[in-house]
């Protein structure tokens, strides 16, 4: 128990010591931080540009030869509206600079479904304001038999719909039960992205710097896989708790300056659903597909010679567990389908797809004992081949071992 | 009559269909220089892989202590292979500390004994530094106080000179006869015949797999009518392999 510990100690320390690890954590929010900075920075000289185009519109004419636009539409919007025999003219001063554009609503505007506008210059803030402007008096020119302010509005708009939702004759929580289980498909990812190339890295230089040998006349392939595999679980709880912490930290940041209005889908963080049997299902695939791809990165770094060997074969099996999210779409609006089928039992996609589905709730009982059944014995089957290219990788220094080297020697 | 520490007996190798090793058997006595000798691809370091238990025998018996070896027993045991390395990341205390625990130490016995250590090689300023600051020589200074970590009963030592410049050499060879003073059993792997001629109390050269010389090396030397390890070592390498034969 003491080596387990000491080996499972080395690890997470080895990791969580280096400057890299720290840098890393910190820029990945940073960067997001300064994405979203200058989105609102853009968004911010949107604001300022639009204003100064609103003042430009002052400049821009309209002439109606097409008798639909109606005079105080046009005026309220803070545009003239002439007489179509001023066209000409009009457009000349275009030409000449001496007003920005010109909006010409042909006589055959409503079979064409076209109108002209004359400007001067090529600016593409105007001209989208200018086309908005132009398609608004004639919406709003058309809708104003309708009545009162508030019917145009919504003519013009639209409303939101409200969700809910019914299944077996009774009301769900809408999206609010996907939250729940969807955090461990999120996690897994996370775990994907980053502890699975730490335990590759942990093996592969440990070989590639020849302390390997060391450390196995004093402890056992099985002690020092199972330490690796703790260790960097508990880095990954590190990883997750330290960004959970951000995120705790950036929602009130965003609640308090009134940034965050509304999550989408009508998510609502006080209506989340917790199930204990999707729960429970996340979380044992969590576990299985974790140790599964853990088994798996153990048993490439073993069998190449490098770690960059390692890394380069290691890819084709992080491929595997990410193509589901690919075929996503599909895996939700057909759960039953051969594709979403194969994806749920084909073992590098089985977790991601389990973990998808269980999310969604397209996971029924037997289905899910099934799919966490096959799972659990690939995983089993993965840590074997890990041990056993251990044991007989670990101190192949100059070349690859062969797969078939895996089944035969003794 | 002392026991001998280390007791091999009939013992072969296969690994694939390749014969590593072939019905060798010799002893270790306590305090002893063993030196195991053997051309590149002889058979030696995959016979200690597997007195360490790191390679399974395919028939006889490899026992240390009486005992076959396995990595709850080897804290008895001291190793500096030879494709050595450690943990470049690390920071040189933190290693020695790491290794000390796997060999069945608490931390603080093994941290007092590194700083120990560490004093004594002159590397104690060193202690808070990153493996890969240090130079080649200071790294295998490193490796063999992870080696004599718990003061072993017995210390295989594969091609421990390798690299080491002459000051550094000697100061290797005063640990480890102080060590064999002490007790210790060394299995002395090498290929430089004056090292051998200098520490080593008994000898085993190792050809295909076999042996082929073994005994003091007073013995050998009588047995070859020669006065040099080495020539005894170049006559056998020039010989027909028939098999091994010693007595």
């Amino acid at each position: 128990m003491s080596k387990l510990h000491a080996v499972i100690r080395h690890e997470y320390l080895t990791i969580v010591r280096q400057p890299s690890f720290w840098i890393f954590m910190f820029l990945l929010p940073a960067l997001m931080a300064i994405i979203l900075g200058i989105n609102i920075f853009s968004s911010q000289t949107s604001n300022d540009r639009i204003e100064q185009v609103a003042k430009e519109l002052q400049s821009v004419a309209v002439v109606d030869e097409s008798g639909l636009i109606n005079q105080s539409v046009v005026t309220a919007s803070g545009l003239t509206l002439h007489q179509p025999s001023e066209r000409d003219a009009l457009k000349d001063k275009v030409i000449a600079g001496d007003i920005r554009a010109l909006i010409v609503f042909p006589p055959e505007l409503k079979t064409t479904a076209k109108y002209q506008i004359y400007m001067n210059g090529m600016d593409f803030t105007t001209l989208s304001a200018v086309q908005t402007a132009g398609s608004n008096i004639l919406k709003t020119s058309l809708f104003l038999p309708l009545g009162s302010p508030e019917i145009i509005a919504l003519a013009q708009n639209g409303a939101e719909g409200t969700m809910t939702f019914f299944e077996n004759g009774k009301e769900t929580n809408g999206f609010n039960d996907y939250v729940a289980p969807g955090m461990f498909a999120v996690l897994f990812f996370t775990i994907l992205s980053f502890s699975l190339s730490f335990m590759l890295t942990s093996v592969s230089e440990e070989k590639e710097n020849r302390s390997m040998e060391m450390v196995l006349t004093y402890v056992k392939p099985r002690t020092l896989i199972v330490g690796k595999i703790l260790g960097i679980s508990l880095v990954t709880l590190t990883q997750l708790a330290f960004f959970l912490l951000l995120a705790v930290i950036a929602y009130f940041v965003m609640k308090n300056t009134g940034s965050l209005t509304t999550l989408p889908l009508g998510i609502d963080l006080a209506k989340i659903t917790i199930d204990p049997f999707r729960i429970f299902f996340a979380l044992s695939f969590l576990g299985v597909g974790f140790l599964l791809y853990a088994g798996l990165m153990v048993a490439v770094a073993a069998m190449a010679p490098t770690a960059k060997e390692a890394n380069n074969f290691s890819s084709i099996f992080i491929v595997g567990a990410i193509i589901p999210i690919y075929f996503s779409a599909l895996i939700i609006t057909d759960p039953n389908g051969a594709i979403t089928n194969f994806l749920t039992f084909f073992p590098l996609s089985s977790p991601m797809t389990n973990l998808l589905r269980n999310t969604v709730g397209s996971l029924d009982p037997l289905m899910a004992w099934a799919s966490l059944g096959f799972m659990t014995l690939c995983m089993a089957g993965s840590i074997w081949i890990a041990i056993r290219a251990f044991r007989i990788g670990a101190l192949e220094f100059a070349q690859s071992v062969k797969l078939t080297s895996l089944f035969r020697r003794s | 009559m002392k026991k001998p520490i280390v007791s091999v007996q009939n013992f072969s190798l296969t690994i694939g269909d390749k014969e590593i090793v072939k019905d060798l058997s010799f002893d270790v006595m306590p305090g002893e220089v063993f030196a195991l000798l053997g051309a590149n691809g002889s058979g030696k370091t995959s016979t200690v892989r597997s007195l360490l238990g790191i390679y399974q025998a395919t028939s006889g018996n490899l026992l240390v202590n009486g005992v076959p070896l396995t990595p709850e027993t080897a804290g008895v045991v001291g190793y500096l292979p030879e494709e050595r390395g450690l943990y470049t990341r690390a920071k040189v205390l933190d290693t020695m500390v790491y290794f000390g625990q796997l060999k069945g130490m608490d931390r603080d016995t093994a941290r007092k004994f590194s700083l120990r250590y560490l004093k004594r090689v002159e590397l104690l300023d060193k202690a808070q530094l990153k493996i890969k600051k240090l130079s080649g020589g200071q790294q295998q200074k490193i490796q063999l106080g992870v080696a004599i970590m718990g003061s072993p009963k017995l210390l295989v030592l594969d091609e421990p000179t390798k690299g080491l410049d002459p000051v550094n050499r000697k100061l290797l060879i005063d640990i480890v006869e102080d060590l064999r003073e002490k007790g210790t059993a060394v299995i002395y792997i090498t290929h430089l015949m004056e090292e051998v001629e200098r520490l080593a109390d008994r000898l085993l050269i190792l050809k295909d797999g076999e042996a082929h010389a073994y005994g003091t090396v007073a013995q050998v030397k009588s047995k070859y009518h020669s006065k040099s390890i080495e020539d005894i070592f170049v006559a056998i390498y020039k010989e027909k392999s028939a098999g091994g034969h010693y007595e």
